[in-house]
């Protein structure tokens, strides 16, 4: 009789773990990635219904697509006037009459215009035609001589970019000016494509636009998603690793979008006041919630002096940020410590201030 | 302690023992490899071990411009020839590390090594 009891107490235990064991749905991990603005774009949603999540990173590709093709710069041989992207079409149209665009563009304009003032001019939406005089993302590349700087840097102005919230139209105001909104779209579309998936009710993922990441939620209970900042002398090695939970991060490095003029390296990063490329820093990674403000706070502190962007970054809310000075200094503002864990080599001096 | 007791306690042990011996399926211990990944188009194109000491390996790798063509040796790997015009994939040079990749934009390949993330992602 016993002996019974005891078998129908292993069989019930078996079924009980067998329930808890393979009963719960098993949590799943989708990936999905594809080319688009000029960089490789990946989305991991994390939930048990992997249907929802194809359809809801489905949504949120859609939304980066449509906000590069209003966004670019470049216009595809053979696209229809109809089909021209708005910063085409405020470009062609400089000097000549202003342009009803986008809202989403007309918000990128904006927040560009801001931290141009905030930068007092180191950051600049109008650097279009200083890009195309070094050859960046052209074909021929050429370092520029001082007449031609001379004559391109007076085409470089924001104040000459004028938006009229009402009719919701933006105008350069001089023939030859143009657009390039390289340091905002990126980070625009990816929040836009995390919005898209907190609606669709999507609770962890984790969008990465070349660098340009947004997380949402945790990546399980109580993990926060680690990101590592990448050395800017030494593709292999990690600065440091930051824990985040619903944040955003970007990076700009003068290691990237870099072109060769007889044997010297130039990077993308060029002063509206000198033409050149700005030296100060070798990299500014920014956390902050929104991803379009990453993405363009990273390029507008990174062509600040050190001092100059951390103290920015003080008068800012919800704001942090890594640099990486020209000098080897890895200097990290206050709100960041504690949840950032450095690893950079010897070469790196790190100074708790 | 009763007969009944031992056998209830022997059998909650066999639970236990199974469920980890699965768990330590789930979770196998690394090996001295680079897990590589090459993706063209979207597609996962070929999945490569490599192992230290192996001798040099060359693949083509259709991409969206044209042929590249990839190199292995040991648990390192790169780019050697792409049909792309600004050749930042070729010039970026060896990769040997769990946490690098090669991206080539205009051929639409991504080549990198894999590792049971201990990283989400990398900003840089």
């Amino acid at each position: 009789m016993k002996k019974n009891y005891f078998i129908v107490l292993i069989v019930v235990l078996v079924l009980v773990g067998g329930v808890i064991f393979f009963g719960q749905k098993k949590e799943q991990k989708l990936t999905s990635e594809e080319f688009l603005m000029d960089t490789f774009v990946s989305i991991s949603t994390y939930g048990t219904d992997t249907d929802f999540l194809q359809q809801a990173t489905k949504k949120a590709f859609q939304e980066m697509r449509r906000i590069a093709e209003l966004t670019d710069r470049f216009s595809l041989s053979g696209t229809t006037a109809a089909k021209l992207s708005d910063v085409v079409r405020i470009n062609e149209n400089a000097g000549i009459k202003p342009v009803v665009i986008d809202e989403d563009v007309f918000e990128m304009l904006q927040a560009a215009q801001e931290y141009s003032q905030l930068t007092e001019g180191a950051f600049d939406v109008t650097i279009g035609p200083l890009l195309d005089l070094w050859g960046f993302g052209r074909e021929k590349q050429k370092k520029p001589t001082v007449n031609e700087l001379q004559r391109v840097l007076t085409l470089v102005d924001s104040e000459k970019l004028v938006l009229d919230q009402e009719k919701q139209c933006a105008f350069l105001s001089e023939q030859g000016m143009s657009l390039d909104l390289g340091a905002v779209a990126k980070g625009y579309a990816v929040e836009r494509a995390a919005k898209v998936l907190a609606e669709e009710g999507v609770e962890r993922a984790l969008i990465n636009a070349g660098g340009n990441i947004k997380v949402i939620g945790e990546k399980a209970k109580r993990q926060p998603w680690k990101i590592g900042i990448q050395d800017p002398r030494d593709s292999s090695a990690l600065i440091g690793v930051l824990s985040l939970e619903d944040e955003a991060i970007a990076t700009s490095g003068d290691y990237n979008r870099t072109i060769e003029i007889a044997g010297k390296r130039y990077h993308h990063l060029l002063s509206p006041q000198t033409g050149y490329p700005v030296g100060y820093n070798m990299s500014v990674t920014v956390v902050t919630h929104d991803a379009g403000q990453a993405d363009l706070l990273s390029t507008a502190l990174f062509l600040l002096e050190p001092q100059q962007a951390l103290d920015l970054v003080a008068k800012l809310n919800d704001t942090e940020v890594v640099i990486i000075t020209a000098d080897k200094k890895i200097l990290v503002s206050p709100g960041l410590q504690g949840k950032i864990e450095l690893q950079a080599r010897k070469e790196y001096s790190y100074d708790q201030n | 302690m009763t007969k009944t007791d031992q056998k209830l306690l022997l059998g909650l042990l066999i639970i236990g023992l199974l469920a980890l011996a699965g768990h330590r399926f789930y979770f196998q211990s690394q090996t001295q490899s680079n897990q590589v990944i090459i993706k063209a188009k979207g597609e996962v194109v070929q999945t490569l071990t490599l192992r230290a000491g192996e001798p040099l390996q060359r693949l083509t790798i259709e991409g969206k411009k044209g042929q590249a063509i990839v190199e292995t040796k040991g648990l390192k790997v790169r780019m050697l020839e792409a049909p792309c015009p600004d050749q930042i994939c070729v010039q970026q040079g060896w990769i040997d590390s769990p946490r690098q990749t090669i991206i080539c934009v205009p051929n639409e390949i991504v080549i990198y090594i894999d590792a049971e993330a201990s990283l989400d992602g990398i900003t840089g």
